[in-house]
């Protein structure tokens, strides 16, 4: 599967090269700058989106991952690739995860949260804690806002997964993908909010 | 932006919001997960008492206290556990600011089961003090690999634990690390005043602003200045610091203002008394006039009490009689203060300013400071 920079963001937003890309990115030793700033916030986008807790999973650990490697390399810092990751509306999105908002919606229909819902909502922090050791305010500048900011969305973002927001929900089709021809964002978390 | 804030924090919480924190801390407790997920989960913890204070009681029940100091001591090394080359997933900073999310959220209340846990034998305390000293051991070439949200969150801590049995002896014996700490700071979130030198200037003011001279530790005016930036934005509620209550935890104006080494300093500061006087919270519109009446009172006898140990100092009395809004305020507490510690207090302040105003003042030889009882009895110490 092809991970070139060009190529990748497409390949893990598509669901049919998707496991392959994550694979393909997975077994990389180091994923090059540029395929990670490409990838970083493709992979928000499925974390946010998907249904699924393993890829769930899977997409916020390799982000963690590729912050991990940046901040390794210290030049340039992680802000930069944080700031692709959760720049404007996939902060929200990342925050209020269909696999969670679902798993809300059940809980109050009697279905209790589960581990499996607590591993998804702990790992969604990952990427945050990998990037944050050499300090929060230039990561959230890149990402042009400040560290109010992000309390603020996320605050916002947790009443998302509560079943009024989620009923005003519709189907989310594949992806937030708002830099991606031809995929359609559902989920503007900043419209829902209002 | 306090606005989204707060009616997010306000908002009543679903009960599956428990079931979720109850779970994240079950994963904690019984299951080996990977590091990225571990610190996750400890991150996750840390955001749960932010979004719904009221519950702070459901990590106590659960232990997350002494799960912390496991697990923070599973990491390794307390060298290795602050260096983000080392301890890249930065679990020892999630851990710590999750201990501290649960103590903040009991800020202001009579009992604290949260501190008696964390300065229990070989727990957060001692890890705490462990982590500030082994940032000064690293030394400057160690700074550019320290986490600063794990120096700063320990130091944070260490202010919180002052008060708890055996914890000054060991702040004292830590006065060298400490002072690197306030030397070397390191920025976390300059703009929530999260640096590890603000947050160290806080540790001492608990520990060393009451001392006279030789002191292990000596106060600078940056420090003074830092403190009541601090201070003041979290008594008038301004940005972030609406989320969080003035309290014992995080206000210390009281201990700096009894040293006289350190009252020049306090009034170097022009905004030191105009603080003051807003934290006496007489404004009925003022920000923080719908807090918890035990905060208010707490907050209005600490700010009193200041006020008052700053009249008995002579270049004190008159900047105090200078600003004219310091005596209506004292009189307005005197009157009718929401303690009788605070009326007294007060009472106390305004006859040391009128015996200046009528030349009355009396001299004698070493420093005066105000001096309370077990009974809350205000008498001036001469």
């Amino acid at each position: 599967m092809a991970t070139a920079a060009a190529a990748v963001a497409g390949n893990l937003c598509a669901e049919p090269t998707r496991s392959a890309t994550l694979d393909a990115l997975d077994a990389m030793s180091a994923v090059p700058g540029d395929v990670a700033l490409a990838a970083a916030p493709a992979l928000v986008d499925v974390a946010a989106c998907t249904e699924d807790h393993a890829e769930h999973e899977r997409a916020t650990l390799l982000l963690a991952r590729l912050l991990i490697e940046a901040v390794a390399e210290a030049v340039p810092e992680p802000a930069p690739l944080y700031g692709a990751a959760f720049a404007g509306e996939r902060l929200a999105a990342f925050h209020a995860p269909r696999v969670m908002a679902e798993a809300t919606q059940l809980s109050r229909a009697g279905q209790p949260l589960t581990r499996k819902d607590a591993r998804s909502y702990a790992s969604l922090w990952a990427p945050l804690n990998s990037a944050i050791g050499h300090g929060w305010t230039g990561l959230e500048e890149a990402a042009g806002r400040d560290v109010m900011g992000f309390m603020n969305t996320v605050s916002q973002s947790r009443r998302l997964s509560c079943p009024r927001f989620l009923t005003r929900l519709s189907r989310p089709s594949w992806c937030l993908g708002c830099a991606h021809a031809g995929l359609r964002c559902d989920r503007r978390a900043s419209t829902i909010i209002r | 932006m306090r606005t989204q804030v707060s009616a997010a924090i306000g908002e009543p919480a679903p009960s599956s919001d428990r079931e979720l924190l109850v779970n994240l801390i079950e994963l904690l407790q019984s299951e080996a997960l990977p590091e990225q997920v571990l610190s996750g989960a400890w991150r996750a913890v840390w955001f749960w008492p932010v979004s719904a204070p009221a519950r702070q009681s459901t990590p106590m029940e659960m232990g997350v206290i002494e799960l912390a100091a496991a697990h923070f001591r599973a990491i390794g090394s307390t060298a290795d556990a602050i260096r983000v080359s080392r301890c890249r997933e930065g679990r020892g900073f999630s851990v710590l600011h999750a201990v501290y999310a649960v103590t903040r959220a009991s800020g202001g209340e009579a009992a604290r089961p949260d501190l008696d846990a964390c300065v229990a034998t070989g727990g957060v305390f001692d890890i705490c003090i462990e982590v500030v000293t082994a940032f000064a051991s690293a030394g400057v070439a160690g700074l550019r690999d320290t986490n600063r949200g794990t120096i700063t969150t320990a130091l944070m801590l260490l202010s919180i634990c002052h008060m708890q049995p055996g914890c000054e002896a060991k702040l004292r014996g830590a006065a060298k690390a400490l002072t690197f700490a306030m030397q070397h700071s390191l920025e976390f979130i300059e703009a929530f005043g999260y640096t590890s030198g603000a947050c160290a200037a806080k540790v001492c003011c608990c520990v060393f602003g009451r001392d006279e001279q030789g002191s292990e530790f000596t106060f600078t005016q940056e420090h003074i200045d830092v403190l009541t930036v601090d201070w003041s934005q979290t008594v008038a509620g301004e940005g972030f610091r609406a989320t969080k209550k003035p309290t014992s935890d995080n206000i210390f104006a009281v201990q700096l203002s009894v040293s006289d080494v350190n009252k020049p300093l306090l009034l170097a500061n022009k905004d030191f008394i105009p603080y003051c006087v807003d934290a006496l919270l007489l404004d009925p519109e003022h920000l923080r006039a719908g807090m918890k009446e035990e905060l208010k009172a707490w907050c209005q006898t600490h700010h009193a009490e200041a006020l008052a140990q700053l009249a008995l100092f002579e270049p004190a009395r008159e900047a105090l009689l200078q600003d004219g809004s310091v005596v209506p305020a004292l009189e307005a507490v005197a009157a009718a203060g929401l303690t009788e510690q605070a009326r007294e207090l007060a009472a106390a302040a305004l006859m040391a300013l009128s015996d200046r105003k009528a030349g009355t003042t009396t001299e004698t030889e070493g420093p005066k400071h105000v001096m309370l009882s077990c009974e809350y009895t205000v008498c001036l110490h001469l």
